[in-house]
């Protein structure tokens, strides 16, 4: 059964809001777990400047850099999707993620290049290395007559996660123990409290391209009659691949900056959508947009808590979840193709 | 008025000529068929034609301008392309494949407007698929599914259409509905056809005029008359009448 896209997606952004809302409630006191409903009002009379610094510097801005990489995820999966008709099409099974992840962890060993550069490096560098992941999958992938098959885009991403994965690992070993302990959190898909003027790119990043790629919807629905079909009614294929493998890239890169390597949001995320409503890609942005956000907020909210004081790191959650889910799809992908 | 004029075209695929398709001229609301035996280069040209393969020699013009000049959107506003296999999307259903014939029309935030729903009404009427709005195309049957297609083509409101083997998958019933759909979309709009058939009676009831492509090779063959294009087939395959019906 379908529903229609917009209620839908006005109830999404509204859980979003409410679980955004009870997620900055949430923290912990002297060990303990603790729900602060009332934030807003402490917030405001000025009563609790702990509570106001706490929430200003550490709850809001992880609770926000969560609903971005969420975002920021389901839309580039939704995109790669789209443009490739590959249900199994993810940023995280590409190596897309890889690309961003190896750039960012070298930024990170290097000693003085932060500091020297400033944490705009993070965003950019990730952006670059997700770029380049993207273009070599998708070049790896290229079958006869120029076709991406969907083998091709598996394989290509085993063989660019393998090699970033090597990398990164002979990255890590010269860390010190201080900051491994900090790089494997986030590696393993880590929701941190970032800088307000990095959760401030990251928005205007998700925000350009994900209304970009919602503008592009209608002629990515087009794909849907094969490359050469939507060639036939006037869409320019070519250029289209390119923007949506550059939108694709530069939200990867920046949900990677800030949350590391989330798996299976781009992948899951689409799915549910196109169950919910339909597979008109229009439609389906600001759904997947809200969803990734609503799924990572909440899982964040979860992986604080469950071994509190302790955190997991929300990428753990996701694979968890979301590796039976990838099973049943390839299931399906393989008796298809059979 | 003259839709579609090539010139001295020869189409082929990199440096190979396929077929040297000369110069020939299509009116509003004319239609010719091109004939021909298998690999004798017939889809070759309509691809030409559309502008998904550029020509070796000469020009195609539409409208008096050059099909290769014309921007992506442009081209697919002037002329419709039905090829005879695509690798379609078969979980879209009906009206969502009707509606993407519409993707030249697109707004600049990839919205469709009120005549685009009108269009695409207008279409799934002619092709008798209104009631099929919601079905997928992996469940229809094959003639269905033909009806479909033919819609959103229809649906991209260019003044040529190239169809390539519209009929090969249709029983005699849905050939004839479908020169039915055809011949009104001629009336009607004016819609200049280029029909590229193996059925005799396709190129026969419906072509003013045929084109039989032999040895690398299309010449007109003048008006299409009962028995003429028969004749030209088996002229061109060089075999007993009675093989052909």
């Amino acid at each position: 059964m379908r529903l229609r896209a917009v209620p839908v997606t006005l109830c999404a952004f509204a859980l979003l809001a409410v679980a955004a809302y009870v997620a900055t409630a949430l923290g912990s006191r002297g060990g303990e777990l603790t729900l602060e409903l009332d934030w807003p009002h402490r917030l405001f009379a000025g009563a609790d400047r702990g509570l106001a610094a706490v929430i200003a510097e550490l709850r809001a801005p992880r609770v926000a850099a969560a609903a971005l990489t969420g975002a920021a995820l389901a839309v580039a999966g939704l995109v790669l999707q789209g443009v490739s008709r590959n249900p199994l099409a993810d940023p995280f099974l590409l190596g897309v993620s890889g690309g961003a992840g190896v750039v960012v962890v070298a930024l990170y060993a290097v000693p003085s290049v932060i500091p020297t550069l400033g944490w705009w490096i993070v965003p950019v560098g990730a952006f670059a290395g997700a770029q380049a992941a993207t273009a070599l999958v998708l070049t790896l992938s290229r079958g006869p007559r120029g076709r991406v098959t969907v083998l091709g885009l598996i394989l290509g991403g085993v063989v660019v996660n393998a090699f970033c994965a090597a990398i990164m690992t002979v990255l890590l070993v010269s860390l010190e123990p201080l900051r491994l302990r900090f790089a494997s959190f986030w590696l393993a898909g880590g929701v941190s409290s970032a800088e307000w003027g990095q959760i401030a790119i990251a928005a205007i990043g998700v925000g350009v391209a994900s209304v970009f790629m919602w503008a592009r919807g209608g002629a990515i629905n087009a794909f849907g009659l094969g490359e050469e079909g939507a060639g036939l009614v006037g869409v320019d294929t070519r250029r289209l691949l390119r923007e949506s493998a550059w939108a694709a890239s530069l939200l990867t890169g920046l949900a990677v900056s800030l949350s590391g390597m989330v798996g299976y949001v781009g992948l899951i995320v689409p799915h549910a959508v196109r169950l919910l409503v339909g597979g008109d890609v229009r439609a389906n942005v600001p759904l997947a947009a809200a969803s990734g956000a609503l799924i990572l907020v909440v899982g964040d909210a979860a992986a604080r808590s469950v071994i509190s004081p302790a955190e997991l790191p929300v990428g753990v959650l996701t694979a968890l979840i979301g590796t039976p889910i990838l099973f049943v799809l390839i299931r399906r992908e393989m008796r298809r193709g059979a | 008025m003259t839709l579609l004029e090539t010139r001295e075209l020869v189409c082929g695929y990199g440096a190979r000529a396929v077929v040297d398709a000369g110069s020939f001229l299509l009116e509003a609301g004319e239609s010719v068929s091109i004939i021909g035996l298998n690999g004798a280069g017939k889809s070759t040209c309509l691809r030409t034609i559309c502008g998904q393969l550029p020509p070796l020699a000469g020009d195609v013009l539409v409208n008096g301008r050059s099909v290769a000049a014309l921007a992506p959107r442009e081209r697919a506003r002037s002329i419709a392309f039905l090829p005879q296999h695509a690798e379609i999307d078969l979980g879209l259903s009906v009206e969502e494949l009707v509606r993407l014939g519409r993707t030249p029309y697109l707004g600049r935030f990839g919205h469709l407007g009120p005549d685009d729903a009108r269009q695409v009404e207008i279409a799934m009427e002619l092709c008798r698929v209104r009631g099929l709005r919601g079905a997928r195309l992996g469940e229809l049957s094959g003639g269905e599914r033909q009806r479909a297609r033919l819609a959103m083509v229809l649906a991209q409101e260019a003044p040529v259409v190239l169809l390539d083997e519209p009929t090969s998958h249709l029983d005699v019933v849905q050939r004839f509905a479908l020169h039915g759909v055809l011949a009104e979309m001629r009336e009607r709009r004016k819609t200049a056809f280029v029909i590229v058939s193996h059925a005799i009676a396709d190129a026969e009831r419906f072509g003013d005029s045929v084109i039989l492509i032999k040895d690398g090779k299309a010449g007109h063959l003048g008006p299409s008359k009962r028995g003429a294009v028969r004749a030209a087939l088996v002229a061109a395959a060089g075999i007993p009448e009675e093989w052909v019906y």
